[in-house]
């Protein structure tokens, strides 16, 4: 069995009277690229914060790499890459030196390190901006610097707090496999964002934290077949009488019907075939009806059913 | 009025930085005014110094000499050891430190004057060349009587009489002679203090408003240039007053007796006056400042360079011709003229003069005023 | 390890173009105005201007006063007079041509026969009132030698434009120091202080709870105090090299005599800067102000210290050892200057040295002090 990188156990987290982390638990395992998902505020930072024991917590405990994880717990920091939610560069370093620098504080030795820095500025494709300033960088750039001083030194495990906030789509996809791509050369991923596309496409085990704790936790597929929502259908009707309404509501496997603006949202629980179904019904009522189409749930409908919100619209 | 209003909330925001400023340089103003107004006072008066006296002469003009300086200074002992007397000075328990050498009388009779004594000033100390003066003076006038066939004892005596003597000086108008009132020391430092709180002040709320995308914002919107600004140079005026204000609220309670009379009503004008100027020198310094710490640094230059060339630390008399006339284009030296011709009025008649510093210094205001629009104007459009 | 983080931590605060302008261009910007301020004061002799002054003389008037006039006007250059009667007199006095008025009259009145109006009480009118005082002294003088032996009034009148020292300096020091190096002291001092901003600088990028790039540093594989050293090592070798350079300006290029013991100097501007470096780290330490609040306090530190020194106002270290002599014996800018004036003026190395432990003293407090602030390693909240 692959290696327990992090278990965090009833952590808990006040700023005076909010509670930031209620009891959080968390087992994260060798290899994996986990992402914590959820909307701001939900405590995705202030856990990141335990991890790297730069914050004080009130009761829990945090191990990493096996070992009680202390402010001065050097050893284990050693093995960690930590790329955070804000840019963290020296405007006065130009890139190669920003990551020269913050990976001098992991690697001591001078060959070792230079063959990092190399890496790493090839790695996030900064080769023409080696020289430039921080201030010259776009914002996509920057935060491709950001990541870069945060793995150069490669790290066993990385932690990923926000890295595509405020990015242009190209940066973010580059960024998004970049990841990918460090995790298969070895590296444990913590992954946290509250764009659940990005979570869905790289991570392997996804947990959704709401007001401080862990609401679900898993694979998506596990999430996803946590909820009832096996599919949802939606057809463009221009006119439906309420009974007929009630009728579609009682189609099998049907437990959600939903009518506005001419829309019709329908979610059915597992189940197989469930188009046919209401198509057939359709037909028979002689409803007419523009476009169809159906779509698998995703984890913002995860979320709305497990703590009720969209995820997406608390986002931002 | 939106930008006037967000104006006063920006300046709220910062007002424990204001306010640490405000009280700091006020401390300051007040102990400066404090400290220059003691060595203003000695000017017309005789000073009294403590001075080690060690007479190793048992003759008549080295008594006559210790006799002379007894009169008008305090004398002490000469500290047993150079070290002691190093300390002595260092911790000012003494100002002088005189030697008489034991064949003093005896040379001095001879006619040998040249270094016969041996005296030391506490170094930095401008009192003691005066001391030095005095005893210069006297052996001078012993001199003459010797030579002029006295003995020395009566010369010692006459001498001493004769040094008595003292300029007769009066005063053409009966104010003249007032030595200054402490109110004067206080309007003094008007310039340095204002000059830094204003660019500290408004530049903090400024720098606010010329963030580059919330100008670009600012400029889009349907309100005209002119109205904006008219808005934020409302909130400047207010901001202005303000610190007058609490600078005059402070001098009232200190010096009332100052404030009720036509000087100190003309120094707070004056103060007014130069409030306007500073602020407007802030406006203008404001355009080329980007951050926080650049501002604190530009505040420190202008005002310490304007002060110092407007005469405000070191008396103009000190200062060479050229500097002089180039301290004419500072603001600061007019409200310095200004605030000297005030000690000299009596009345609201006969302050022409002074008008015409107020007027200098409110021209100055309207020149750094309007090159900083025109800066401002041109940064906006090549932004 | 220590040297590579102590290069970047040197490249990168080098780079900070505005602190380098503080610590490096303000104070020689400042010397340069005090140069010009004080200008005809640095000079070996002071050059006074003439000074006008009217001259009103009533028949039958002793001739005496207006021969000593017309001495210090050929001779001295000191005075320029203009000869007029009573009422012209007073209007160039009130319209500032002249800056006094002697009245010679004829007959003796209570004072002396020669009077000095003036309007105000300037230099100017300080030694115009010597120039009468001493003339009233030797009048008065010349009229007892008449009453007592006037055989020998002759031989007096000779002595009277006779220049004698009589007064030779005690050997307290050989450097020749002149009022004004107080304020040149005082603006090393200020020099020395500018650390302050630096200082500043280490503690924000120092604790995890005011900056990004502290968040990362506190994360990262080496010890708290192995990243702390270098970077207060930096600061304090580039504010060092500032002072140095300033120091140099007002020596070489100003000519500004600051004494012959170059080296203790530079001993004093070292631990000045340490001082410096030590309070701003302090203040940075301090809670988690906003960053613009605490440059503001650094700032008004640095220029109070500076202001009590005597930067502005000379004298000032006279002043405060009458009222509050505390104040001398725990501002380090007095404390800065202090030593320099010991080194250089009193010779003999125990008073310097007392500065200099208090000076370190001072430093071990604000260090201390701002260690035990940030040692704390986990924070509240970030």
């Amino acid at each position: 069995m692959a290696e327990q990188i992090i278990e965090i156990e009833n952590l808990v987290k006040r700023y005076k009277e909010l509670v930031a982390l209620d009891h959080l638990n968390l087992t994260v395992t060798e290899g994996e690229v986990f992402g914590l998902l959820g909307p701001n505020g939900s405590g995705k930072t202030t856990a990141i914060s335990c991890i790297l024991a730069l914050l004080q917590f009130d009761k829990g405990s945090v191990r990493v790499l096996g070992k009680e994880m202390q402010p001065d717990s050097y050893d284990i920091k050693r093995q960690i890459g930590v790329v955070l939610q804000n840019v963290a560069v020296f405007e006065e370093l130009t890139v190669q030196e920003n990551i020269d620098y913050f990976c001098g504080l992991y690697i001591t030795d001078k060959k070792e390190r230079k063959q990092c820095v190399e890496d790493a500025i090839v790695f996030s494709g900064l080769e023409d901006f080696r020289r430039f300033y921080p201030k010259k960088l776009s914002g996509g750039l920057l935060r491709r610097l950001n990541i870069a001083c945060g793995i150069a030194h490669k790290p066993r495990l990385i932690i990923l707090d926000e890295p595509t906030v405020a990015v242009d789509p190209q940066s973010r996809n580059r960024i998004l496999e970049g990841i990918q791509k460090l995790n298969q050369e070895g590296a444990t991923i913590i992954y946290t964002s509250h764009y659940m596309e990005e979570v869905e496409q790289i991570c392997t085990r996804i947990a959704i934290l709401d007001k401080g704790r862990c609401v679900a936790m898993g694979t998506k597929e596990e999430l996803k077949a946590m909820i009832k929502t096996g599919e949802k259908i939606h057809l463009e009707i221009w006119e439906l009488k309420p009974e007929q309404l009630e009728e579609i509501r009682s189609l099998r496997h049907v437990y959600q019907v939903d009518y506005r603006e001419g829309m019709l949202e329908i979610r059915c629980s597992g189940g197989k075939h469930n188009l046919v179904h209401i198509l057939d019904y359709l037909a028979r009522r002689e409803i007419s009806f523009g476009r169809v189409y159906s779509e698998l749930p995703t984890l913002n409908d995860v979320f709305l059913e497990i703590t009720g919100k969209e995820l997406r619209d608390s986002a931002e | 009025m939106q930008v006037f209003k967000v104006f006063c909330k920006v300046l709220s925001k910062h007002k424990s930085s204001i306010l640490i400023y405000i009280v700091i340089y006020l401390m300051i103003s007040l102990i400066m005014s404090r400290s220059i107004q003691q060595t203003g006072e000695l000017k017309f008066t005789k000073v009294s110094l403590k001075i080690a006296v060690e007479n190793q002469d048992q003759g008549e003009v080295g008594k006559g000499l210790v006799a002379f300086l007894e009169k008008n200074n305090k004398i002490k002992e000469v500290p047993a050891d150079q070290e002691a007397i190093k300390d002595a000075m260092y911790y000012q328990e003494i100002d002088y430190v005189l030697v008489v050498p034991g064949n003093f009388t005896e040379q001095f009779l001879l006619g040998k004057t040249e270094g016969i004594l041996e005296g030391t000033a506490v170094p930095g100390s401008s009192t003691a060349s005066l001391i030095e003066n005095e005893i210069q003076q006297y052996l001078n006038t012993v001199n003459m009587y010797l030579k002029a066939g006295i003995d020395a004892d009566r010369a010692v005596t006459l001498s001493s009489e004769d040094m008595e003597q003292q300029a007769a000086v009066e005063f053409l108008e009966e104010s003249d002679a007032q030595s200054l009132p402490a109110g004067f020391y206080f309007f003094q430092y008007i310039p340095y203090v204002f000059l830094v709180i204003m660019i500290l002040g408004l530049g903090m709320v400024m720098n606010t408003f010329r963030d580059k995308e919330l100008a670009a914002r600012n400029k889009c919107s349907a309100m005209s240039f002119f109205q904006q600004n008219l808005q934020f140079i409302l909130g400047c005026i207010l901001f202005t007053l303000g610190v007058f204000l609490f600078f005059m609220i402070t001098a009232f309670c200190l010096y009332s007796d100052y404030m009720f009379s036509v000087k100190g009503l003309l120094s707070a004008v004056n103060a007014l006056a130069f409030s306007v100027c500073a602020a407007s020198v802030a406006w203008f310094c404001v355009q080329f400042v980007r951050s926080a710490p650049e501002l604190s640094m530009m505040s420190n230059v202008i005002s310490l360079s304007f002060s110092f060339l407007g005469g405000v630390f070191v008396p103009m008399d000190l200062m060479s011709d050229g500097v002089k006339q180039a301290s004419k284009f500072i603001p600061s030296y007019w409200y310095m003229i200004a605030n000297q011709e005030i000690q000299k009025v009596e009345s609201l008649a006969e302050t022409g003069g002074i008008y015409q510093s107020f007027l200098i210094v409110l021209l100055f205001a309207l020149a750094f005023f309007s090159v900083g629009l025109l800066v401002n104007r041109m940064k906006l459009r090549t932004a | 390890m220590f040297f590579r983080l102590y290069i970047y931590s040197l490249k990168q605060t080098s780079r900070q173009k505005l602190i380098m302008f503080w610590s490096l261009i303000f104070p020689i910007i400042l010397g340069t105005l005090f140069r010009a301020a004080f200008g005809e004061f640095l000079e070996e002799e002071v050059i006074f201007h003439q000074i006008p002054v009217a001259y009103v003389a009533e028949e039958g008037a002793s001739l005496a006063f207006e021969e000593t006039l017309n001495l210090l006007e050929e001779d001295n250059g000191l005075v320029k007079i203009v000869r007029t009667d009573g009422e012209e007199a007073e209007i160039l006095l009130k319209e500032e041509k002249v800056e006094g008025i002697f009245y010679n009259r004829a007959s003796a009145a209570e004072k002396g026969n020669v009077s000095l109006t003036v309007t105000s009480q300037e230099m100017s009118q300080s030694i115009l009132s010597s120039i009468l005082e001493q003339y009233q002294r030797v009048f008065h003088t010349m009229g007892n030698i008449g009453r007592e032996n006037p055989a020998g009034i002759e031989a007096a009148v000779k002595e009277i434009g006779q220049q004698r020292q009589y007064l030779t300096e005690g050997g307290i020091t050989d450097t020749p120091k002149s009022v004004m190096t107080d304020y040149f002291y005082a603006l090393i001092a200020m020099d020395c202080l500018m650390g302050v901003s630096m200082g500043l600088q280490i503690a924000i990028n120092y604790k995890a709870n005011l900056s990004n790039i502290a968040v990362r540093r506190v994360a990262s594989g080496t010890s708290r105090f192995g990243m702390l050293m270098p970077d207060l090592a930096a600061r304090i070798t580039i504010q060092f090299l500032c002072t140095v350079c300033s120091v140099c300006y007002l020596t070489f290029a100003m000519k500004i005599s600051l004494g012959n013991k170059f080296g203790l100097l530079l001993l004093t501007t070292l631990v000045g800067s340490v001082v410096g470096i030590f309070m701003g780290f302090f203040i940075g330490a301090i809670g988690t102000y906003k960053e613009s609040l605490k440059e503001g306090v650094c700032v008004c530190c640095m220029m109070l210290s500076s202001f009590l020194a005597g930067l502005m106002v000379g004298g000032m270290y006279r002043f405060l050892e009458r009222y509050a002599p505390i104040v001398n014996r725990i501002n380090p800018a007095s404390l800065i200057v202090k030593s320099l004036y010991s080194l250089n003026i009193y010779e003999g190395y125990e008073r310097y040295t007392q500065c200099m432990i208090s000076l370190l003293v001072i430093a071990i407090l604000l260090g201390t002090g701002a260690f035990a602030m940030i040692r704390r390693e986990r924070y509240a909240s970030i």
